[in-house]
């Protein structure tokens, strides 16, 4: 019997049966918290013990769960909300854990693996030709499509804005000479090409042509959220985050797969209660925002968002009043078949220990493939070497 | 004959051969080992080679390789209007003898030698001055090479005096342990990519473990105190799983062992340069190659499955060996050979048997040298300089140091024109769309495709009419004269525009996105 079966049985829940009864998420969010929120601070809170630190706990719309005092409006969301607080690995590197988070594998020095978002865009199809498969907003992910087809890989925009200078009409160049200088530029190229018959050049022109699909699409304008009314975008909060978060739902609608949305420096060595509680005033309202709006349009059952970060941080508190790299924490997902309100796994009253169900990365990566109707054990490629989509995950049955 | 007599005798070679400038003439002639192998290989293969690049391909390709940057109108002119049937080889000659050659190969150098990531702490923990200053030198001089290799893994001391040793201080970095400049050592100087030998035997590299950790043993007594310091003894270290360490005594990859009390670097360096397999010099031949060619001579890592000519790079290995290991010569050698310089122009599997002329993408120093020309960005970096780091007091001395300042200039331009997080090596020629998009559509490189800006402003300066002009901004960015239905199409479109500032816009933008300008061909 598989550990999922095994599992599943303990829990009750007939896994044959379950399997495909729940709505599919189509769409992907992953909101990425860099550097690693303190989930004592966040979503596992001990008010009162001797590592919980000043915050409070406080109820949630689930009884029996509760969230940091900083998190009023996601409090709120929790029906919709569940928590797998007890995800844990060894490796506590910024770099090889955003990597490991971000692909459910060690980072290898021969082999690049794909970003989530690109085996979702692979594996679900590419909806929409004239928008990229996937976006990636306020920062630099540590992968693309690894060794997948380029054309998966992430749009990645490195500043929130920078998206709008880079894809929108502007000042500086109308839509309207773009194609008409667009026009000039294929009959150019046109001898060249003839000439110097080059894969290379395919390549090129292939990118090429899919920008300016994107640059000309009616839909680019899910870039730009001063489309949405007044009402909304203050709903989402008129900040960065918010912004980011409103854009994250515009692209989906837009039938982009996939977008991640990078925030924050959560990597609070010093000053951690300062830190966390700035960072979570200004993440809740756009979270949650973004959790209503989605369900509001009816679009919560088929997008998954996914709230985390590399790793935890450690519960006892450090002399410059920081919290160090600990390997325990929470992640929180909702939408795309996962059932809210749910809480797996538990810590002790200290979050020193995992007490019960500890969930491996490759576990919540099994998890969110298998909301997508995506086969954990499906090999994606078999060169250089077989490539599973995750090696060696079992999905987590009690959240479907 | 010993490795250590061996590599005395090189060096002295090498310094011996080091001043005269005729060397060159002395030898047989260079380009003919390239040029026998390849006719025998195409004989082999049965194919013909294309006819000879014309000038102006010819010389642009040159431009681009040996400078980074793309010849002006009054060079081209000039180039094709000289008469003398030598005038090609006389021309590489000149320019690799050139300052601009040297600050050009010193900063593609460079970039492999920091692995193509300057980050601001690297500024602070290495002197990355110094070390642009001492490899422009030893391009400028033609500093025997397998003297350069020795100055990067044996010299030891202030990291001024000593600049070769900026090197190491970059790659010892914060790590506990040496495996980045181990690996960086083996990747530049021995042409091995050890990096899978960490966690495991790599049956493809043909390296083990146990040789990955007798090899990193080498750099375990370096230390970062300031200068570069090469400690006696080296603190026992408790293995850690997640290194997968094994702790080794230095020892080579063909098992040579240090003789005691002998500094480890010095031993290194002795046996780098003398391998049976002479892997020092055919890794540097081999990085020279896919310099001028755009692909390796010879596998360098795992996967890599493509055709290679492992005896044409032993036989240039050896060659420049024998020649006082002059990377010079190598480099007329490559330029001179008629490989390099057929027409392009073809089918690519004729490109990919050197029947016809290199095609590549831009390296990302000529990117960024080649966008800096167009939108004056040096000048514009170089203001900006002057306000945040001479002006600012809270900068640090190395900042101000003109070599770190040009550096900082490829930092400030790769922000611009690349998106973050991307491969620098590959460049907007191979293209991504995202790449395409910021060529093509960013606000703040659109406004600088303008009039009042940059090259077009100087171009509509310097000529007139607008035949002039367009042929102008031909021969500025792509380096040749437009055909007669490209001049009739442009210089009719331009006329036909109520504002012509707009229209000549629209050619250079198009000049800017076409495959025709971010190739070399």
């Amino acid at each position: 019997m598989s550990a999922g079966a095994a599992l599943a049985e303990k829990f009750g829940l007939p896994l044959l049966a379950q399997e495909g009864r729940n709505a599919r998420a189509k769409y992907g969010i992953l909101l990425w918290m860099p550097g690693a929120p303190s989930q004592l601070d966040t979503w596992d809170p001990k008010p009162g013990a001797e590592t919980g630190g000043p915050f409070q706990a406080i109820d949630t719309a689930v009884a029996g769960v509760r969230l940091s005092e900083h998190l009023p409006r996601m409090a709120r969301q929790m029906k919709r909300v569940s928590l797998i607080r007890t995800v844990h690995s060894k490796d506590l590197n910024h770099d090889t854990a955003t990597y490991l988070l971000h692909t459910a594998y060690r980072q290898a020095a021969d082999v690049e693996h794909p970003h989530l978002a690109s085996v979702v865009a692979s594996e679900l199809g590419i909806e929409a030709r004239d928008m990229p498969p996937s976006v990636v907003l306020g920062g630099a992910p540590p992968v693309g499509a690894g060794y997948l087809s380029p054309e998966v890989a992430p749009l990645v925009f490195d500043r929130i804005d920078a998206a709008a200078e880079d894809v929108l009409p502007g000042a500086a160049q109308s839509r309207r000479k773009l194609k008409r200088r667009w026009e000039m530029l294929q009959k150019f190229e046109k001898r060249f090409a003839e000439q110097m018959e080059d894969r290379r050049l395919e390549q090129r022109r292939l990118a090429y042509q899919k920008a300016y699909e994107v640059l000309t699409s009616a839909r680019v304008k899910a870039f730009n959220v001063r489309w949405e009314s007044d009402s909304v975008r203050a709903a989402y909060g008129d900040t960065e985050y918010g912004r980011a978060c409103l854009m994250a739902r515009r692209l989906i609608e837009a039938d982009v797969r996939f977008v991640e949305v990078m925030y924050g420096d959560w990597d609070t060595h010093r000053d951690n209660f300062d830190r966390v509680k700035e960072l979570s005033q200004q993440v809740d309202r756009p979270m949650a925002a973004l959790l209503e709006d989605l369900a509001q349009k009816g679009l919560l059952k088929e997008t998954l968002v996914v709230i985390m970060g590399e790793f935890g941080r450690t519960p006892r508190v450090n002399a410059a009043n920081g919290r160090d790299h600990w390997p325990t924490w929470s992640v929180a997902l909702a939408g795309g078949g996962i059932e809210g309100g749910r809480v797996i796994g538990k810590t002790d009253e200290s979050g020193l220990t995992i007490v019960e169900r500890p969930v491996r990365v490759s576990d919540l990566y099994a998890t969110m493939y298998r909301a997508f109707g995506i086969d954990p054990e499906k090999k994606l490629v078999t060169s250089p070497r077989p490539m599973k989509v995750v090696e060696d995950g079992t999905p987590v049955q009690e959240l479907f | 004959m010993t490795g250590i007599a061996r590599i005395g005798a090189a060096i002295v070679l090498g310094a011996g051969a080091f001043w005269p400038p005729a060397r060159a003439q002395e030898a047989s002639p260079p380009a003919n080992l390239i040029d026998a192998y390849f006719a025998e290989f195409w004989k082999a293969e049965g194919v013909t080679p294309g006819p000879a690049a014309d000038d102006y391909a010819f010389f642009r390709r040159l431009t681009l390789d040996v400078y980074g940057r793309l010849p002006s109108p009054e060079e081209i002119r000039s180039f094709a209007a000289d008469r003398d049937p030598d005038k090609r080889a006389r021309a590489a000659g000149r320019m690799l003898a050139s300052d601009e050659s040297a600050e050009f190969f010193a900063d593609v150098w460079l970039d492999a030698l920091i692995d193509h990531d300057v980050t601001n702490q690297d500024f602070a923990r290495a002197d990355l001055g110094p070390l642009r200053a001492w490899v422009r030198r030893c391009f400028h001089e033609d500093t025997p090479y397998d003297r350069v290799v020795r100055s990067l893994l044996s010299d030891r001391g202030p990291r001024r005096e000593k600049p070769a040793v900026n090197f190491s201080l970059k790659h010892l970095g914060s790590d506990p342990l040496p495996v980045k400049l181990a690996v960086m050592s083996a990747r530049l100087f021995l042409g091995k990519d050890i990096r899978c030998a960490q966690c495991h035997d790599d049956p493809f590299q043909s390296t083990t473990q146990e040789e990955f950790w007798g090899f990193t043993a080498f750099f375990r007594p370096l230390q970062n105190a300031g200068d570069l310091v090469e400690r006696t003894s080296v603190p026992r270290r408790e293995p850690r799983d997640d290194f997968h360490e094994m702790p080794l005594a230095p020892r080579f990859f063909d098992g040579r062992e240090p003789e005691s009390g002998r500094r480890l670097g010095e031993a290194l360096a002795d046996f780098t340069l003398t391998t049976r397999d002479h892997a020092c010099s055919k890794a540097f031949v081999n990085r020279a190659w896919k310099h001028f060619f755009g692909r390796w001579l010879m596998p360098v890592s795992t996967g890599a499955r493509d055709r290679r000519h492992p005896d044409l790079a032993e036989r240039l290995a050896l060659d420049f060996e024998k020649n006082g290991w002059s990377p010079r010569r190598l480099m007329r050698a490559i330029l001179e050979s008629k490989a390099y310089g057929v027409s392009s122009a073809g089918a690519s599997e004729l490109r990919d048997k050197y029947a016809i002329g290199p095609l590549k993408a831009m390296g990302s120093i000529q990117y960024f040298k080649v966008f800096q020309d167009v939108f004056d960005l040096y000048e514009a970096h170089k203001k900006a300089w002057e306000k945040d780091v001479l002006e600012n007091e809270n900068a640090g001395p190395q900042f101000k140091d003109p070599e770190v300042m040009r550096l900082l200039f490829y930092k400030w331009s790769q922000e611009l024109l690349l998106p973050k997080g991307r491969d620098p090596e590959e460049t907007a020629a191979s293209g991504t769309p995202r790449m395409a998009m910021r060529l093509m559509n960013n606000q703040s490189i659109q406004s600088m495709v303008n009039s009042q800006w940059g090259l077009l402003k100087r171009i509509l300066r310097k000529k007139f009419t607008p035949e002039d002009r367009i042929e102008e901004m031909f021969l500025a960015m792509i380096g040749r004269r437009p055909e007669s239905d490209e001049k009739h199409r442009y210089v009719r479109y331009v006329k036909g525009q109520f504002i012509d500032k707009m229209a000549y816009e629209d050619v250079f933008w198009m000049l800017l996105n076409s495959a025709e300008f971010l190739f070399n061909h």
